[in-house]
């Protein structure tokens, strides 16, 4: 192929003038997509170089060992050699889950006690209100700093009684900030610091009280990994988690990144939405470029040099969109952190980096590239002959294959950016295959619309709406991109909208109006009753109660539970199913949220002999991360005590049911006489009646946890909401995106439609006749957009909700109506603000000027 | 008079043109304007013999659909013939591929066309350029050479205070002058014009023939004009009456 570099970049020169005011809306639109992709990049990048500045203060060490059993004489030969490297003496911090209750406001809640002995944190610093009041840690005799959360849901001031267990604490400041939480994650579950010696005052902390113990280091560099990497065994066997610096600053760095990456997909949606609104530019540009490029080709320009010229163009427009989404990006820099406040673990203030810009300015070019690919190849087979014929069409077989091939170039790039925003080839398919399904049927339903408009038109309609209706189906029409614009946008936002109401309202919330709301847990066996007449006194009733054993995994189907997790290729499921520790309860029927799905029940009360395995019940879904089934064994550690079982019966849970629901259930004969707690769950209607209870219980009964179900959900629904909210803000760029395409393709068409204006205008048209046409045109062109946004959103949120989160889909019909009449309206306004209503000049000028 | 002889080899260098045997037939299947009854091969050219010589002015004569058009577009080597062969300038286009011709076409070849075909978003000078900045490497001029060519030619058809008006600005008559002025630029061997005045009334269109004919005679350029006009094909050389895609006869002017 010849290509002659001088015409090439003197033609190029000379197209670009001309194209830069044809596709600047359309740079806009790609331009906005480019922007999203670009500012999350730059936002994982500051969170990054954050976190790995910043580490050593979020985790306030080097190094820190977690573990369920106190540090003792026990462990000196394994924690010897890195206590003898540390720099200063370890910190030893307990962790305890414990009601508090505020005596002026008489509010209650559960808490994060944290005891602490010794210097607290190694690195960084406690922030608290009043600022410096940390200093002062330990020397007020039963102190408590907490959490400033805490103190707003408490309605506590600094001086106010605090009774954590049976004692009463003075709360000397609230904690603004301190190591190992950040954002919501306070508001959630609340810290409450104190000394090690105000807890044991509290006799919280007695044997079978579910409490954690964490042993903070200050080491050399490198230190830590070593010890860590070279004890790694004896760490699992203790069952010792040990966070190193890096481990940590990869967790928080993953954590973060996954959401960015997530959220990524929305901003590749809207750039893919502006890639659209390119290549619909592209072909009607292309359309108008083809007797140009004739001619070029009838006086010696080879098919190389068309491709060079228009390729040339296709990459100083992508570079020109890239660049214009650099401008966009920075309002949106600003955006970002406020959006993503309660996510993030430090604070930051984004800047772009020129990796970001060059990332950004790739993918437009690409972008635009693929877009123009097609419409290229197209002018380079325009045959030099058409200059002298101008109906000399060529729709070769060639041409027909070099679609089909450029097609499927295109979603392979799709599905690559995908994946590579994703960061996961499952995703990445899954997104690109459901983009590309959704445009299809997108564009399909749009079609048929139209093609129904054109056998049927509306006859019974007057001449304005008819004509408005029938210049949806006319030639170089932007019909069909608008419609995908605006109707994907609205598939986005609604499909988001009616997964997250189905998810949340299924999963969260018990419909059920006498569904507990009140959950009692760690309550020894000599309490129940005494609970049970205290709930009676409000009026609670019990509505469920089971028994709880504290186990972990000691062998699964033979192999040693250490041995597995030493595997670094074991799946995520798997390593957590290995590593968590398990509420084991028991009881000899199933219960109405439970259903057998594979195996059988035991025979209920029936007696084992001592040395047989006892059969359990699994859940199904934990059994598939374990791998185990029907017959399988499994062996349990018990408090020191190792309980071999073989799994009789796998469950399904309903999850969804507020009930004391578990994992592993065991015959009663087994587990009967092991070391265990009672969780109750109570339903008791009115709030203030809750508020009392709990406040009793604290009083009454200082190791009980009472949880106001309400509360929690409420909780959750705040960190829901913060990612709901990211998601809505950044799905509303695929919305501005798809405005942007409908100004693009109403400009683009202005010229048309003013020949058109001036021809209806000389043949006696009225300025409120050309006005209602335009009207009825974008009236339908919303309604259009709206209807086949909508039913995509309903159909794909239908789809999520049935086969992925295999829940009952209810549709939430009333507020999609509402996004589509929303999206209706602000298409229609729109699309009325750019439209041609009247010929600019006077309509025998108009004629004239079509002669030339 | 027939002049039925085809060209023979021993006057190579002053035949310009030479066709064998130039048949054109077209299967418009995939065309939905030829209507379905003519799905069968459609003959538009059938074994076309003729010779031009260097220099001469040939006008080719006929009805609409007789295959003028289709003629000249195989002479100049913008589309390929289903039979036969054409020889430009001493190369048989049979043997170029569709590069090579491009090559030929921008070293040798110039254009006038009916509907003047200027490239609407370049302005007048910039139109004239173009062919030279197509000119293989040996013949190409610097940019400031090629800038004083066109600027020449511009002025040579009347047009020295126009270079900076686009197509939209120009009148018809002004866009032809255009026209001729971008034909005559890469200085062709052969120049080709496909009905050059069709578009234009009788006095603008006395003009632009009066204006490419001059240009032909100072330059000493083989000119093919595709017409109609009876009048216009009465100041060639020659004049080649096609009919139903064969030659009818080839009359001899003064």
């Amino acid at each position: 192929m010849r290509v002659r570099g001088r015409f090439v970049a003197a033609m190029l020169r000379r197209e670009l003038r001309s194209a830069v005011r044809r596709f600047g809306f359309y740079g806009a639109c790609m331009a906005i997509g480019i922007a999203v992709v670009m500012s999350l990049h730059a936002l994982r990048e500051a969170v990054n170089e954050a976190v790995a500045l910043r580490s050593k203060e979020l985790l306030g060490a080097d190094l820190r060992l977690e573990s369920r059993d106190a540090f003792g004489l026990g462990d000196t030969a394994l924690l010897g050699p890195i206590e003898a490297q540390a720099l200063a003496p370890p910190t030893q911090v307990t962790r305890l889950g414990s009601m508090v209750l505020a005596e002026r406001s008489g509010r209650s809640r559960l808490v994060d006690l944290l005891a602490i002995e010794g210097d607290y944190p190694l690195y960084g610093a406690v922030w608290t209100d009043p600022p410096g009041a940390f200093a002062r840690f330990g020397e007020v005799p039963r102190g408590a700093f907490v959490d400033t959360s805490l103190m707003i849901q408490l309605d506590l001031a600094v001086g106010d009684r605090l009774r954590i267990g049976g004692e009463s604490f003075e709360v000397v400041a609230g904690v603004v900030k301190a190591p190992g939480r950040f954002g919501f994650q306070a508001e959630v579950a609340p810290r409450v610091f104190l000394t090690k010696r105000d807890l044991d005052r509290t006799d919280l902390l007695t044997v079978g009280s579910l409490a954690t113990h964490l042993r903070y280091f200050k080491l050399p560099e490198g230190a830590a990994a070593d010890w860590v990497e070279a004890n790694e065994e004896a760490l699992a066997e203790r069952r010792i988690r040990a966070q190193t610096l890096e481990g940590y600053q990869e967790e928080l760095s993953e954590a973060f990144g996954l959401l960015t990456r997530y959220l990524g997909l929305v901003g590749l949606a809207a750039l893919l939405l502006g890639s659209i609104g390119v290549a619909a530019g592209m072909r009607a540009f292309v359309q108008e470029k083809l007797d140009a490029v004739a001619l070029l080709r009838s006086i010696g320009a080879t098919p190389g040099d068309v491709i060079a010229i228009h390729a040339g163009l296709a990459v100083l427009l992508g570079l020109a969109a890239g660049a214009l989404g650099t401008v966009v990006c920075v309002p949106i820099l600003h955006v970002l952190p406020i959006v993503f406040r309660g996510l993030l673990p430090v604070d930051v203030s984004l800047g772009l980096s020129s990796a970001a810009i060059a990332t950004g300015c790739l993918l437009a070019v690409g972008a635009t590239v693929l877009c123009a690919l097609g419409p290229i190849l197209d002018l380079a087979a325009v045959a030099p002959l058409r200059a002298l014929r101008a109906d000399f069409g060529d729709a070769s077989e060639r041409r027909r294959v070099g679609r089909i091939v450029i097609g499927l170039v295109v979603v392979g790039a799709v599905a690559l950016a995908a994946i590579a925003q994703a960061g996961s080839v499952a995703i990445g398919l899954s997104f690109a295959a459901g983009t590309v399904v959704t445009i299809a049927f997108l564009a399909l339903s749009a079609l048929a619309l139209m093609r129904l408009l054109r056998r049927h038109p509306p006859r019974r309609l007057g001449f304005w709406a008819r004509q408005g209706i029938a210049n949806l189906a006319r030639p170089r029409n932007h019909t069909l991109p608008t419609t995908i614009a605006i109707g994907f946008a609205l598939f986005v936002v609604g499909t988001i909208h009616a997964v997250e109401q189905n998810v949340l309202t299924q999963l969260a919330v018990d419909a059920r109006p006498d569904r507990p709301n009140v959950v009692l847990f760690d309550v020894q066996a000599d309490q129940e009753a005494g609970l049970e007449a205290l709930l009676a006194r409000h009026g609670a009733q019990i509505t469920d109660r089971a028994p709880i054993v504290a186990a972990r995994l000691a062998k699964v189907a033979g192999v040693d539970r250490a041995r597995q997790l030493a595997d670094e290729t074991l799946s995520r499921d798997r390593r957590w199913a290995l590593q968590r520790e398990y509420q084991l309860t028991y009881h000899d029927r199933p219960r109405d949220s439970e259903e057998i799905v594979a195996g059988a029940w035991w025979v209920p009360g029936q007696a084992f002999a001592g040395d047989q395995p006892h059969p359990i019940s699994l859940e199904d879904d934990l059994a598939a991360s374990l791998g185990v089934g029907v017959g399988d064994s499994i062996a349990w550690q018990i408090q020191g005590v190792e309980i071999e079982t073989v799994v009789a019966n796998l469950r399904h849970v309903d999850w969804g049911r507020m009930a004391t629901n578990f994992f592993v259930v065991f015959p009663t004969a087994a587990l009967e006489s092991a070391p265990q707690t009672r969780v109750l769950l109570a339903h008791l209607a009115d709030e203030q009646a809750r508020a009392a209870l709990q406040r009793e219980v604290v009083v009454g009964f200082p190791n009980v946890s009472a949880l106001d179900a309400t509360l929690i959900l409420r909780s959750l629904d705040s960190m829901f909401e913060q990612i709901g909210i990211a998601v809505r803000v950044l799905s509303l760029f695929t919305l501005a995106t798809g405005l942007a395409i409908l100004v693009a393709a109403s400009l683009a068409a202005r010229r048309e439609r003013a020949r058109e204006a001036t021809l209806l205008r000389v043949l006696g048209a009225s300025r409120s006749l050309l006005r209602r046409i335009a009207a009825a045109e974008v009236v339908a062109l919303a309604a259009l957009a709206a209807v086949v946004g909508a039913l995509a959103a309903l159909l794909a949120a239908a789809a999520l909700v049935w086969w992925v989160f295999e829940l009952r889909f209810d549709p939430p019909l009333l507020d999609l109506a509402v996004l589509a009449l929303g999206t209706f309206a602000v298409t229609a306004i729109v699309g009325a603000a750019t439209a041609v209503t009247a010929p600019a000049r006077s309509p025998i000028a108009g004629l004239r000027g079509e002669v030339g | 008079m027939r002049d039925a002889q085809p060209a023979s080899q021993t006057q190579p260098e002053t035949a310009m043109i030479v066709a064998r045997g130039l048949t054109q037939r077209y299967t418009r299947s995939a065309d939905a304007s030829a209507g379905d009854a003519t799905r069968a091969a459609l003959t538009v050219l059938d074994g076309v013999d003729l010779e031009i010589r260097r220099g001469e002015v040939v006008a080719i004569l006929g009805p609409s659909g007789s295959g003028k058009t289709t003629l000249l577009g195989l002479l100049a080597g913008l589309d390929r013939p289903s039979a036969g062969d054409v020889e430009l300038a001493g190369a048989s286009l049979a043997g170029l591929d569709e590069d090579a011709r491009a090559m030929l076409r921008a070293d040798r070849i110039g254009f006038v066309f009916q509907g003047f075909h200027l490239i609407p978003t370049l302005s007048a000078l910039e139109n004239v350029l173009v062919p030279l900045e197509l000119l293989p490497k040996e013949r190409a001029p610097s940019r400031a050479e090629a800038d004083g060519i066109a600027r020449e030619l511009l002025a040579r058809v009347g047009l020295a205070d126009r270079l900076h008006h686009y197509p939209a600005q120009l009148s018809g008559g002004e866009q032809q002058r255009v026209g001729i002025a971008r034909a005559f630029a890469n200085q062709p061997q052969v120049l080709f014009a496909d009905e050059p005045t069709g578009n234009l009334d009788r006095a603008t269109g006395h003009e632009i023939a009066d204006l490419l004919f001059a240009l032909n005679a100072q330059r000493g350029t083989t000119l093919v004009i595709v017409t109609h006009d009876l009048e216009l094909a009465g100041r060639a050389h020659r004049v080649v009456h096609l009919a139903a895609g064969r030659i009818a006869r080839i009359e001899t002017c003064a």
